[in-house]
């Protein structure tokens, strides 16, 4: 593991007893007690993870907006100041580059990027390749934590002001003397925010949040909470030999202008990306294990899927032919040797509190 | 026995009455003359974490020292379970569920026991203080 990175919290994760595992370059906790504890606490009180390996690009240029619109899927036309949204990027093929959130810090002229850690490089690369603007990489500048779960806003009281933020809404706030980011987004499904804390700032704020009790959450945890939401995770869910429309992202392609890969990404294809329940005992679906329709026809894989701590029950989710893809379709998962009888079914699996 | 009644991590408790371990993480326990209990061990199962799926043998089946004979699995990995020692297969845990072998690897949660058709298979496994030695380095390696 030597060559690999660490985030600004590594020692404090050991220090715990966390278990760490190499991720996208990263050495990153997978687990501080037991993932299924952890999962559960999310979705029952909060939960704080360390996202500091995540890439961050700031575009600051008076063609920055310009520039966006041509390579990013969504509606960045609409995005105001102190908004962010989802959006992905494409290549020609309209295979997915990455996904990541876009915020809107001046419109239109500064915006910042967080990408997937491992597609920083690749998407600063093919963002210089297509224009001459002001590309930042400010990664190394940022930590990131997320907060998460039904009392993250009571949590987050204690260190901010968030009230006036709404879903998707970000401001800047002080911790320690320094500005920090703070959006209500998150990968869990839950009400939270994540935080972007400059790098020598964010392990003051890790050790606050720890000491109003937060419970630190690792990437199992992460990994569980999202596949119940049925969010994509880059790389087993999608690459560049999917497009956003096969994944269901359609919602997040309303970019009006000509974005690099958008006719492709539209062209009519004959796969979806699905979430089905097995109804049977058996092993856990994983990536790239196969899917069979009752004739014994390949129909498609498994892109990720997990024994589902909320639900008990095995998920996953796959993408296969158009024609299985309705809800309540059945077809098979063949896991270790057997053929595991599963069934398409609403998405996300797990439907918050409300 | 009791179930992590030490303070110590419950990935180094390595009971010592009458186990015997082998260096995928099966344990083996001698219950009378010839047969014997078998089971993963904590070190093994706080690797694997909560595990919530698994596959054994049945009842009636032979086995073969070091060959396959079944797999548990956790969110994180899917663990194959290497035969420790030849024999027969003459109890399945039938009352196994994700919180007994999880929670109790090595009590309630045992896997299946096996009639030794051959004891010297015995002398093939570690006793508790080597398995405890190799874990210690397993540990070393992976930190």
């Amino acid at each position: 593991m030597n060559k690999l990175k660490t985030t600004p919290l590594f020692e404090s994760h050991k220090k715990r007893g966390a278990k760490i595992v190499p991720f996208v370059g990263w050495k990153m906790p997978l687990e501080f007690t037991n993932a299924k504890k952890e999962h559960l606490s999310v979705r029952e009180s909060v939960g704080i993870f360390d996202v500091s390996h995540m890439g961050e690009i700031h575009i600051k240029d008076p063609k920055a907006l310009e520039f966006l619109s041509s390579v990013l899927t969504n509606n960045i036309q609409d995005l105001k100041d102190n908004h962010c949204q989802y959006t992905l990027m494409c290549n020609e093929q309209g295979g997915v580059l990455d996904d990541m959130i876009l915020y809107c810090l001046k419109k239109p002229s500064d915006y910042l990027l967080c990408v997937n850690a491992g597609n920083t490089e690749k998407i600063l690369k093919w963002m210089r390749a297509h224009s001459s603007i002001s590309i930042e990489d400010v990664s190394s500048k940022w930590g990131q934590i997320a907060v998460q779960g039904p009392y993250s806003k009571t949590l987050i009281e204690k260190i901010f002001q968030p009230n006036h933020l709404k879903k998707f809404q970000f401001d800047f706030a002080d911790f320690s003397g320094s500005a920090h980011l703070i959006s209500r987004t998150g990968y869990t499904g839950e009400d939270g925010f994540e935080i972007l804390s400059p790098q020598n700032k964010v392990l003051d704020l890790w050790e606050k949040l720890l000491s109003l009790k937060a419970n630190p959450i690792g990437l199992a945890a992460r990994n569980t909470l999202r596949l119940e939401m049925k969010y994509p995770l880059y790389g087993p869910d999608m690459d560049e030999t999917v497009s956003p429309v096969e994944m269901g992202l359609s919602w997040a392609c309303k970019n009006k202008s000509d974005f690099i890969g958008k006719e492709a990404c539209f062209k009519k294809t004959q796969r979806r990306w699905v979430g089905f329940e097995i109804l049977e005992k058996s092993g856990i679906p994983r990536t790239s294990y196969s899917v069979f329709s009752e004739d014994k026809e390949l129909i498609g894989n498994v892109t990720s899927g997990a024994f589902s701590p909320s639900l008990e029950k095995m998920i996953g989710l796959a993408l296969v032919k158009k024609d299985f893809s309705e809800q309540g379709r059945r077809f098979f998962v063949q896991i270790h040797g057997n053929l595991a009888l599963s069934q398409v079914v609403p998405t996300p699996f797990y439907v918050l509190n409300k | 026995m009791q179930d992590n009644e030490l303070d110590i991590p419950r990935r180094l408790i390595v009971p010592t009455d009458s186990f015997y371990y082998t260096n995928t993480h099966e344990w083996v326990s001698l219950e009378d003359k010839n047969v014997v209990t078998v089971g993963i061990t904590y070190f093994a199962q706080d690797q694997l974490g909560e595990i919530v799926s698994w596959k054994l043998p049945q009842k009636g089946q032979i086995l073969e020292r070091t060959q396959v004979f079944g797999l548990v699995e956790s969110n994180k990995h899917v663990s194959d379970l290497y035969v420790p020692v030849s024999g027969e297969v003459v109890e399945v845990n039938s009352s196994l569920t994700p919180g007994l072998i999880s929670d109790h690897p090595m009590s309630e949660g045992w896997l299946i026991r096996i009639e030794m058709s051959r004891e010297n298979d015995l002398a093939q496994l570690m006793d508790p203080a080597s398995y405890k030695k190799f874990i210690e380095k397993e540990l070393e390696a992976l930190s």
